[in-house]
């Protein structure tokens, strides 16, 4: 079970290898006259050639460069005589063979990410679009530029997810140790690379996309048009001329005559009437989907996010545990601040009450605040005692509960007193500098 | 369209992303960072609550938020990644990634392992693009600070006089009784109060008879602490485990007598942590408020001098004006400290001396 995980790994690893070289292979066959299925077969046999050297680690320790060297060389030297016999193919082909058993050899030995850092990525990114650029103007090659296209945009989403990844590992500073990640995190990177390569896939296929959007809107233009215009066909279209002249002339009445004017006009309306309400409607849909896909992506983002907590090794481990909630969007519009108007004026019925709550809970956070600093609260103490026990403890700031919100505080608590409203102003003014 | 034109929107997008995150990946950005409790003791579990939220439409795809705290509190779980471990300092790291409009409340589990104080301190909170190619730094000043008990040594059991600063020793030239102490019943005299009725002993004799109550002596204790651990000691404890076993003893004396209704006060010739203006000195009182005061002290004091603690016993022999019980906690005794001794008790102190030995520690770290 172990060696098959292994080798799934290893296969991985090389076509990840391939894929981002693959230009260096892709090319040179294309140029010796080799068909896409000799390519494909050469690729294949480079996978297994990463196998094949890993596996040859495995049981034979092949621990020194010399012993990798020769076993790498016997491997690609004869399957390229087995395939090609001695042709130019052969040398090209034992080439990559011997590269790719040599790799394998050392995927064994070494972690991939030392041996395929980063910036082998960007190179192969470059040989891409150095080599894409420069074949356009090959007539030769066209037939195989679509296959270079296409292989460059799986490579580039390869880089982006796997530049990603160690990016965010090297990021958690894990020093000599692997890097512990939680999968929330891994999950929400690799959909944000995603969003990224949506982003440029759009980018490109811009003008394609418009050509698109507008043949679609002809078509669906043409067929309500199809659906809602019924104007009577003109026998006179119909009929050819011919036969038009041909016709004896029937002892049958005469045609009816054409809808009046009016008629008309009414019939060009509701046709109207009915593409702006279609239109409209086609529209509101848009709109409805739009407000609420944000609720729709939050509730699934919230569902994900408990799923993933609960499946993270370092929950699991009991290190901590987190709590993921989504905060509401502050939205300030128009109808925000005439509600908001309107609230306080209905609120000036009940001020005096407001008040004392009001000076109340501003005491309480304040003190709860010097507990979270590490104030031990002493509930025997009255608030004048608590404040001056406060100001003992902490000499670093002249009053940590001002004066007068003790004064205000005792009175809206235990006092029948009414609460100036203007002093009140001042106190939150205090409050906010600190 | 070849692979060319691709990878150029690619590289327009990638520097796009990455100028957008180093602009705009730390604003709107709020964390905190509290312990769930201000006190606790030695041992004791607890939590530290990290909150940060993401108020803006803009994705985080991760935020590295590092600290630094004293080593005397262990993280559960502790994977190599979060914490590196010293001597005196631990780092500790925490990492995020937050999607748009989003809190995450973390909770780590916490135990105290080592008495003193912790402070919250700067945190340092990173983050980056997607790819690598920006990374942005800020430090946020934290305030707030846990304070963790010496775990109390169980006195019951020890050879300690604590019956005598329990007040149990009966002294006649005192007058007023103590009306907690009860040594038999007599018979009933006018002027004494009805609920004072030994109803028992009443019903069998056949006449009234009251509770008859003792006068008992009221003792205030001192403990004075040295951390000195031996006489030539210059500055810091070179065997700091027999001066916390002193600490937890102190701690565990005071607690048991403050329990008992007992008046007790703390001193010691160590320093104080730096960051705290208390003095290591708390007058003597009763309550839990005082019990409070002497944790505090106890678990603020740092393992080095201040003053030779006979130097410190002279400046207190003249600042004690009334007349105490007095415990002195000590790795040694020699011969000056022997005549201040005699000097509190020619003006009425008694003075009780306990020598830190390495058996009673060792027999601690045994328990």
């Amino acid at each position: 079970m172990k060696n098959q995980f292994g080798m799934v790994r290893i296969l991985g690893q090389a076509t990840t290898e391939c894929l981002i070289f693959f230009p260096l292979l892709y090319i040179p066959f294309s140029f010796m006259g080799s068909d896409i299925g000799d390519i494909l077969i050469v690729a294949s046999i480079v996978l297994a050639g990463y196998i094949t050297g890993w596996m040859a680690d495995k049981y034979m320790k092949l621990n020194t460069l010399f012993k990798a060297a020769s076993m790498a060389i016997i491997f690609s030297v004869s399957m390229s005589l087995l395939i090609w016999g001695l042709s130019l193919q052969t040398a090209a082909a034992g080439l990559f063979w011997f590269i790719a058993f040599y790799r394998g050899v050392r995927m064994g030995q070494e972690h991939w990410f030392s041996l395929f850092p980063g910036r082998d990525y960007l190179i192969g990114l470059i040989i891409y679009a150095v080599s894409s650029f420069i074949l356009q103007y090959m007539p030769e090659f066209e037939p195989y530029s679509n296959g270079l296209t296409w292989l460059g945009a799986a490579a580039l989403i390869v880089t982006l997810l796997q530049l990603n990844r160690r990016h965010v590992e090297d990021s958690t500073l894990p020093g000599s140790e692997p890097p512990a990640l939680e999968k929330r995190v891994r999950h929400q990177n690799q959909g944000m690379i995603w969003f990224l390569i949506t982003c440029i896939a759009l980018l490109v296929l811009l003008p394609v996309l418009r050509n698109g959007a507008e043949q679609v809107w002809n078509s669906m233009v043409t067929w309500m048009s199809g659906l809602i215009d019924r104007s009577p066909v003109q026998e006179d279209d119909m009929v050819p001329p011919n036969l038009q002249e041909m016709t004896p002339m029937l002892p049958i009445e005469e045609e009816p005559p054409p809808p009046p004017a009016w008629l008309v006009w009414l019939e060009n309306m509701v046709k109207y009437i009915v593409y702006i309400a279609m239109g409209g409607a086609v529209l509101f849909l848009l709109y409805y989907i739009f407000t609420k896909m944000p609720s729709w992506f939050s509730a699934l983002s919230a569902w994900l996010n408990r799923l993933r907590s609960r499946q993270s090794p370092l929950t699991e481990a009991g290190a901590y545990e987190d709590e993921v909630e989504r905060i509401k969007p502050a939205r300030m519009g128009k109808h925000r601040k005439r509600r908001s108007v309107l609230r306080k004026k209905s609120e000036d019925d009940g001020m005096e009450h407001d008040l004392k709550t009001l000076i109340r809970m501003w005491y309480r956070s304040l003190l709860e605040r010097k507990i979270r600093e590490g104030y031990v609260l002493q509930k025997h103490l009255t608030p004048r005692e608590t404040a001056d026990d406060l100001e003992s403890k902490d000499q670093t700031k002249a009053e940590p509960i001002p004066e007068e919100l003790v004064e205000y505080y005792e009175q809206a608590r235990y006092g029948n007193k009414e609460l100036d409203p203007r002093t009140m102003k001042e106190i939150q003014k205090a409050l906010k500098t600190r | 369209m070849g692979a060319y034109w691709i990878l150029l929107m690619a590289v327009v997008i990638v520097q796009l992303q990455a100028i957008l995150f180093r602009r705009f990946a730390l604003k709107r950005l709020h964390y905190s960072r509290t312990f769930d409790v201000s006190a606790c003791y030695e041992g004791d579990r607890f939590e530290l609550v990290e909150t940060i939220e993401n108020r803006k439409p803009l994705p985080v795809p991760w935020l590295r938020v590092e600290s630094q705290f004293r080593s005397g509190i262990q993280f559960k779980g502790q994977l190599n990644l979060d914490i590196s471990e010293g001597q005196f300092n631990q780092n500790h790291k925490s990492f995020f990634s937050l999607m748009p409009w989003t809190k995450i409340v973390r909770k780590h589990h916490v135990t105290a392992a080592r008495r003193g104080i912790y402070r919250l301190g700067t945190v340092s909170v990173t983050s980056g693009d997607l790819v690598g190619i920006s990374t942005v730094v800020e430090s946020l000043p934290l305030e707030g600070h846990l304070t963790i008990y010496p775990d109390p040594v169980d006195v019951t059991d020890m050879e300690l006089p604590v019956q005598t600063w329990m007040g149990d020793m009966i002294v006649q030239r005192w007058i007023v009784p103590d009306p907690f102490h009860l040594s038999g019943v007599r018979e009933y005299r006018e002027g004494d109060s009805l609920k004072d009725i030994h109803w028992k002993a009443s019903a069998r004799s056949g006449e009234i008879q009251v509770h008859r109550k003792e006068a008992t002596a009221d003792s205030r204790l001192m403990i004075y602490l040295n951390v000195e651990d031996h006489e030539h000691m210059w500055n810091r404890a070179t065997k700091p485990e027999t001066i916390e076993y002193g600490i937890r003893l102190a701690a565990g004396i005071s607690i048991h007598l403050l329990s008992q209704g007992q008046v007790v006060g703390f001193g010691s010739n160590a320093t104080m942590d730096e960051h705290i203006s208390l003095s290591p000195f708390v007058p003597p009182a009763a309550g839990m408020s005082q019990q409070t005061a002497i944790m505090e002290v106890l678990a603020a004091l740092e393992l080095s001098r201040s003053v030779s603690f006979h130097d410190y016993m002279e400046s207190e022999l003249r600042n004690l004006e009334v007349d105490y019980d007095m415990l002195v906690v000590t790795s040694y005794m020699n011969d000056k400290l022997e005549r201040v001794i005699d000097r509190f008790r020619q003006d009425g102190h008694r003075v009780q001396i306990h020598l830190l030995d390495e058996s009673g520690v060792r027999k601690e770290a045994s328990a």
